[in-house]
This record gives structure tokens, sequence and C-alpha cells, in this order.
């Protein structure tokens, strides 16, 4: 790739590593770094939240321990912080089916639920001609068929058999 | 007798697009070798929401979900757990056929579908890169979805490589199915017309079909028109779609007063493509990551000639004479190319006559639909009968990816696993009503007609 091109694509802020076959290795230093600090500070979170104070683990003695959490902020705040995060996850989950459930549902008799503004409904007079071009025809445009007739192929029989019963 | 097939994707209808189109074309067709084909997506603006059926019987339904971002729902693994079950089940599906590697509704869908015992295939569409978060968190994403997942399919060599370097999955699953074209809405202009439209047209009219996105490369068109246009005085361009980019080629009509010779468009719905691109002589496209290009497809079916970057899958989508593809990705490479396309054009060196018999005999949706048919023959003659066991999908993903993500994706299956037997006793699976199928033919529809019970598919 020439200068000229590469400029414009950086200037774009298109990422060129899917043909930049010119292998630089800035990159995977970044993301080694980057890998490296998440997972110690990942470590840390866990070990702050977790480790006792009031016993020596191995060499490490408590009284040691108790400097360092001293140094550190209080550590309820940190297991605050968790706590918030998990329950937060949790009223994510809820609040997400609620709101789908009952914000973005619409009742069952809305007119919405049947056509809208972008359906394109198949009409045709006689029910033999819809059967015929679009029923069981593909069409290479999106058509939409109407709910009546749909009803009429689908549980027709249904409707014949509890006349007959 | 056929299979019980549901269709999963973010993307559909009244969106427009590849994908879109792809699980379209490819549920009519599967619908006429005798399967039984749902679409499931989310509900698309306020009011396309619930179930809509289209031509020959294809049934979608638009679930109302929270739409996050460029029409994908709020990825959260579990949510989508209660009502794709309920469809699955209703549906008496038994291929769970995914689509979109960016979409979290066909990735969470498989998932559950594995956890329900059934067959799962995906298909990729599109490639991504390896060095930001985005692509790093959808590989993720996708390394976890396709651990269990039976078949994969993609629709090129290109894209097949590049899943394998993202997600390690084993390519004796995968599958190379290209997409396809309705060659028969692409069609050249005819003779009569073509006079008609040729005598009013002066020089030579380049066309630009896409969105208007970086990715597509909108920043190399712009510092390439102009120059084409100082070139060449009996060139004109004509350029349809939208996107952020739109804003830049403005300006570019506005700094190099292009008026005259640059026409945006904007937006162009998709059964109008045709009609602009029979405007057009070249169809230039310098779109910097592709794992097919339908697009292009569609110009050669309209007897375009096409000059490219050789970018992605585009190099395995149709013969090279057919194409002048710049040497490289750079503004000068591109304007040679299309000097060259603009040289071929005016010595009358492209006989546009066969192209399109040549495109409709290269692609066709039967042809998609019957290898696909292949795919999930080869899932039910393979399949142990372990292969959906949980603790054997645990052992799976205990096998892949780094130290994290591994104890990540057990955790999450265990969750999944658990949420599956919490539904199974609080909604059983008895208590759901099996939806009524549609009859295959208008001959099955007339015999049920006087039939009893409720008409549906043998399982295979």
């Amino acid at each position: 790739m020439n200068k000229e091109g590469d400029e414009i694509l950086y200037e774009s802020g298109w990422s060129t590593d899917l043909m930049n076959m010119n292998v630089s290795y800035t990159n995977e230093y970044f993301w080694f770094s980057r890998h490296f600090l998440t997972c110690s500070l990942l470590v840390f979170l866990i070990v702050w939240s977790l480790i006792p104070q009031d016993v020596d683990i191995w060499i490490i003695r408590k009284e040691f321990i108790n400097d360092i959490m001293d140094i550190l902020p209080q550590r309820s705040w940190l297991i605050y912080f968790e706590c918030f995060v998990l329950m937060g996850m949790l009223w994510v989950y809820t609040a997400l089916l609620m709101y789908n459930e009952d914000v973005l549902t619409p009742a069952l008799d809305e007119l919405r639920t049947i056509t809208d503004a972008k359906g394109n409904v198949a009409t045709e007079d006689d029910f033999n001609d819809f059967l015929d071009k679009h029923a069981f025809k593909e069409s290479s445009g999106v058509i939409d068929l109407p709910i009546t007739e749909v009803c009429e192929i689908l549980y027709r029989e249904q409707r014949t058999r509890s006349s007959k019963g | 007798m056929g299979y019980n097939i549901a269709m999963l994707s973010d993307f559909f209808y009244p969106q427009l697009g590849g994908v879109e189109f792809h699980i379209y074309h490819l549920s009519q067709k599967l619908i006429n070798l005798g399967h039984s084909v749902v679409v499931v997506t989310h509900a698309y603006g306020t009011d396309r929401i619930g179930v809509r059926y289209l031509t020959n019987g294809l049934k979608v339904y638009y679930v109302p979900y929270f739409v996050l971002t460029r029409e994908t729902t709020f990825p959260n693994v579990f949510g989508t757990f209660p009502w794709i079950r309920n469809i699955l089940i209703r549906e008496q599906i038994d291929i769970v056929h995914s689509h979109g590697s960016a979409s979290s509704f066909s990735l969470e869908g498989i998932l559950h579908a594995n956890s329900l015992g059934l067959r799962t295939v995906f298909t990729d569409h599109s490639l991504y890169g390896f060095g930001n978060i985005t692509s790093i968190w959808v590989n993720k994403l996708l390394t976890f979805t396709l651990t269990n997942t039976d078949r994969v399919i993609c629709v090129s060599n290109t894209c097949k490589d590049n899943m394998i370097m993202r997600t390690k999955t084993d390519p004796k699953r995968m599958y190379v199915i290209p997409n396809a074209v309705v060659a028969s809405d692409f069609t050249p202009l005819e003779d009569n017309d073509d006079c008609i439209v040729r005598s009013k047209k002066k020089g030579i009219t380049i066309v630009v079909i896409s969105r208007l996105f970086a990715n597509k490369g909108s920043d190399l068109l712009t510092h390439t028109i102009p120059i084409v246009c100082e070139n060449h005085t009996d060139v004109n361009f004509i350029i349809a779609g939208d996107g952020p980019k739109y804003v830049d080629f403005q300006q570019m009509i506005e700094t190099y007063r292009l008026q005259d010779r640059v026409q945006l468009l904007g937006s162009v719905p998709h059964e109008k493509v045709r009609d602009v691109m029979c405007q057009g002589d070249i169809y230039l496209h310098a779109s910097l990551t592709e794992a097919f290009g339908t697009v292009l497809v569609e110009a050669a079916s309209c007897g375009l000639l096409i000059v490219t970057t050789a970018i992605g899958g585009i190099p395995e989508v149709l013969p090279e004479d057919l194409i002048v593809y710049a040497d490289e990705i750079s503004v000068s490479s591109l304007v040679e190319a299309t000097n060259k396309g603009i040289s071929t054009i005016r010595s009358n060196d492209f006989d546009r006559s066969w192209v399109h018999q040549e495109v409709a005999n290269m692609y066709d949706w039967s042809n998609v639909a019957a290898r696909t048919v292949e795919v999930y023959d080869g899932i039910f003659e393979e399949a142990l009968p372990d292969d959906k066991d949980w603790l054997t999908m645990l052992k799976r993903f205990n096998k892949r990816d780094g130290i994290w993500a591994k104890h990540l994706y057990i955790l999450c299956g265990i969750v999944e696993y658990l949420i599956v037997i919490f539904f199974d006793w609080w909604y059983p699976r008895e208590d759901i009503e099996p939806a009524v199928k549609w009859p295959t033919t208008k001959q099955q529809h007339h015999q049920l007609h006087g039939q009893t019970g409720i008409h549906s598919y043998n399982h295979k």
C-alpha cells in the first residue's frame, strides 16, 4: 500500500489491519501490555476484596496485611461497588425483560400486530388466484399475505372439522 | 419429507442488505424444496411487530425486543431464552440456522437451541479484524457460540479463512456456499430501451452503489472521483447510497465544482437498484473489506464492467474478464484501474451480451438452497448420540480459548442449563401449543381441506 492510500485510510479512522501485510510490532506490544495490566488489575481487585485481615497467610503476617489495607481506601467501598455491579446486572436482566414485555409488546387486538407501514400486502379478488399467485409461489420482493387469507388456509380444515362434529 | 428450519437473525426485511436477502431467498427456495421455514427477527420500527406471513407461506416472527444500535438487539446471553424456546418448541424446529456474527439474536439463538438439544448451523456474511475492541468482543462471543454449533457456512473462501483464524473452529465443520442473485431482477437494458437511453447519453457513466461508510472505501472514492473527472471530460458519476460519509461527497462536489458531473441519489430502494445500474457502463467499487460482494454480481448481471479493489472474497466472485482490479488500495491505483476500464469501454472491447446469462448460470438461489440442504443432511448423518449432551458441551467449552474466557464460557453454559431446567418446570413443553404448518403445495392444501387434525410435516 502506498503512502497516499495509507494517509487517507488513516484520516478516515479505518483500521487497516485486515489488508496490511507489513507486520508492525507496535500493536503486539500495545495489546500485550493492555492484556497484562487488565489481568493484574482483576487479580488485585479479587485479592483486595477477599483477603482476610486477622490471620497470617503463609509468610505474610497479618500486621503487614493490615498496613497495606490502611494505605488503600476502605475495603467496604470496593465490596459495595462489586455488589452494585452484580445487582445492576440482575436489574438490567429483569428490566430488559419487563421493558420488552410491558412497553414494546402491543396488545393482541392492536392493528400493528397484523399490518404496518412497511407491509406490501398481496390482494386478489379471487381466492383461487390468491393461492396460485401468492400463497404457494415465491416472489423476488417481500410481499405480505393478508391475515384473512392466511387464516383461511391454515384453519379452514379445523373449521370444517368443528362444523362436522 | 422436509426439515422444520428456523432462520434466526437481527437482520431481515424491512431492513435491506446482503444478509436480509440471503435469508429471504434461501428460505423461499427451501420451502420450494419441501421444507418448512420460519424466520425469527426483532420488531422493526414501532409497527412491524408480531407474526407476518410472506409469499409462499414464509412465516416471520417480529419479536418485540430492545434494539441497542444499528438494528442489533441488546446482547445479554440469556435474555432471549424464554421466547426463543417458546418459538422453537411451538414450531417443532429440527434445525436452527443463524445468520450474521454481529447479530446478538443469532448467536444467543444458537446457544439456546444447543441447550434444547436441537441441531444448529451458522452462516457468516462478513470479515472481521483482530485489532480493536469490537472485533475482539465479537470474536470471543463467536468462539463461545460456535463451540457447539454443528456446521458453519461461510459465503466465500476468504470468509472461511478469516473465520478459522478468528474462532479456531475445526475446518471440517465449515462449508463455503456463496450468495446468489435473482438474475431476472438484474437484466441488462433491452435493445429498444438500450438505444433510447444510450442515444440520450453522452460519454461514459460510472455507477457507485454502496452504503457510504468508511469501510466501503468512501474516503478513497471522494479522492478518486475528482481526479477521474479531471482526466476525462466525458465521464459522469452516479452515486447511490446513504451513510455518515454522505456529507464528504457533497463537500467533494462543491469543492471541485462537479455539480453537473456527479449525481448523488441518496438511498435507493432495492427494486430500483437495477434501473440505476443500467444507466451506467462501469461499476466502481472501492470497498476496504468484503466477504462476498453481492452488489458486484448484481452489477455484472446488468452488464456493467466492474472496477474494484481486490479485497476479501471479491477475487473469488467473478471471472477475471469481467473485472478490472486496482493493484493496491490507494487512490492512484484506483484511478489507474478506472482509466483502464474507461479505455476498455471506449474501444468496445467489453462484450456485455453474454455476461448476464453467464452470471445467471453461476449464481442461482436454488443451487444455494440445494447445497445448504446437503449441509443439513450431513449433520444428521454424522451426528453422535452425545453431541447435544450438556456435559459433552461443557467439556468442549473447557477446551476453548484462554484461561479467563474458558471459565466464563463454562459459567454461562451452566447458568443456561439451569435456566432450561427452570423453564421446563415453570412452563412445561406440553403446555406450548404446536403451530399449524403451512401446506407445501396447493394440492396438499386441497387434500387437507377435507381431512381432520392439524397437518404438520413428517420429521426426517
